[in-house]
């Protein structure tokens, strides 16, 4: 209740009083939910950007960066080897990152790929070489951590068989 | 002519209520139906506990404007860049790209099922796509020189990548060198 307060003349009070009603309110915050639980976005898609060399760009015959190449297989192992890579620096040759459950093991990956980073600074691309009946969605992990990692350039070859 | 005031105004001496109690109303102080037959039952004879329990509409109102902040940020979160085929189930990324391509680019949607590939919701078998790929590349090139063309690839999670192998041939033939992989986005560490 709100009252004016003042007096008016003999004493009489006028008092100003008035109620909120709610109910339109709440119809209003039903529908605003309702609307808005339609219309919102609940699986957020993004994608994973590669750029691949085309028709015009590889036939240049210039040196070849230093590079990783990661093969997937099947069973979800991992043979990382380097190449192009300065003679200061030793590199993989078919490191083998085995896998428990048929899945890539993406703690091993990222593990593998910190210490490449730190012994091999020189390498800014690497290039993705799945099998033939390798999954899509193990392609797509690997390619998620080599984002993760920070790799400049990923690339994706063609199936190896 | 003057307007007739109504005699059946509110004692307004009596406390108010804070929030909606059966017997009183909502706000405006019309009896319920409920609240005059609980009331009707009280005068009875029998002595029972008094049934008029506030609702207090108060509290109500503070969780449902909760909801509508918490449902409008979510609203207002970025549109997915693409529309996904509800067909397939994308794999799950945590680094992803969720800011759209500059303007200056053409997207091309492509949708790999295991029988077929639907390029812009066109159902197409290889020769096909390579036809279609190489025509927009080619025309990406003869439009402007500044614009790309990059192509949004989804596919399920759960195909052989023998699927994809060719379309990453056709696309560098056809010089496109942007390619996306549609993911759902998921937090590190999921």
């Amino acid at each position: 209740m709100i009252s004016t307060g003042g007096s008016h003349g003999k004493g009489k009070k006028k008092e100003l009083d008035f109620d909120l009603n709610l109910i339109p309110a709440i119809d209003l915050l039903s529908v605003c939910i309702c609307f808005l639980l339609l219309t919102a976005v609940w699986v957020h898609l993004g994608s994973l950007k590669l750029e691949q060399g085309t028709g015009e760009t590889n036939a240049s015959g210039g040196v070849n960066p230093p590079s990783l190449w990661i093969q997937v297989a099947k069973n979800g192992e991992l043979t990382l080897s380097t190449r192009d890579l300065p003679s200061s620096e030793r590199g993989l040759q078919g490191s083998v990152l085995k896998s428990a459950d048929g899945k890539v093991d993406r703690e091993k990956l990222d593990q593998a790929l910190e210490l490449i980073k730190k012994r091999m600074p020189s390498i800014a691309t690497v290039i993705v070489r799945p099998e033939s009946k390798v999954p899509y969605g193990q392609v797509i992990s690997v390619i998620d951590r080599l984002k993760a990692a920070k790799v400049k350039d990923v690339g994706i070859a063609p199936e190896s068989t | 002519m003057g307007l007739a005031k109504s005699k059946e105004t509110k004692d307004f001496s009596q406390p108010r209520p804070a929030s909606f109690i059966p017997s009183q109303g909502p706000a405006i102080g019309l009896p319920s139906p409920l609240g005059s037959a609980m009331s009707s039952q009280k005068s009875a004879g029998r002595s029972k506990k008094d049934m008029n329990t506030p609702l207090l509409l108060t509290a109500l109102v503070d969780a449902f404007s909760i909801l509508v902040i918490f449902l409008l940020v979510q609203v207002s979160g970025a549109p997915n860049m693409f529309e996904a085929d509800d067909k397939i189930k994308l794999p799950q990324a945590a680094a992803v790209d969720l800011e759209p391509d500059s303007k200056n680019t053409k997207v091309l949607n492509l949708v790999i099922h295991r029988d077929a590939y639907v390029l812009d919701g066109e159902r197409l078998n290889m020769s096909g796509l390579r036809a279609r790929l190489v025509e927009a590349g080619k025309l990406a090139k003869s439009e402007d020189a500044g614009s790309k063309t990059r192509l949004v690839i989804q596919a399920d999670e759960q195909n052989d990548f023998d699927l994809l192998s060719p379309v990453l041939g056709i696309t560098a033939e056809a010089g496109i060198s942007t390619l996306e992989f549609a993911v759902q986005a998921v937090e590190e560490g999921t």
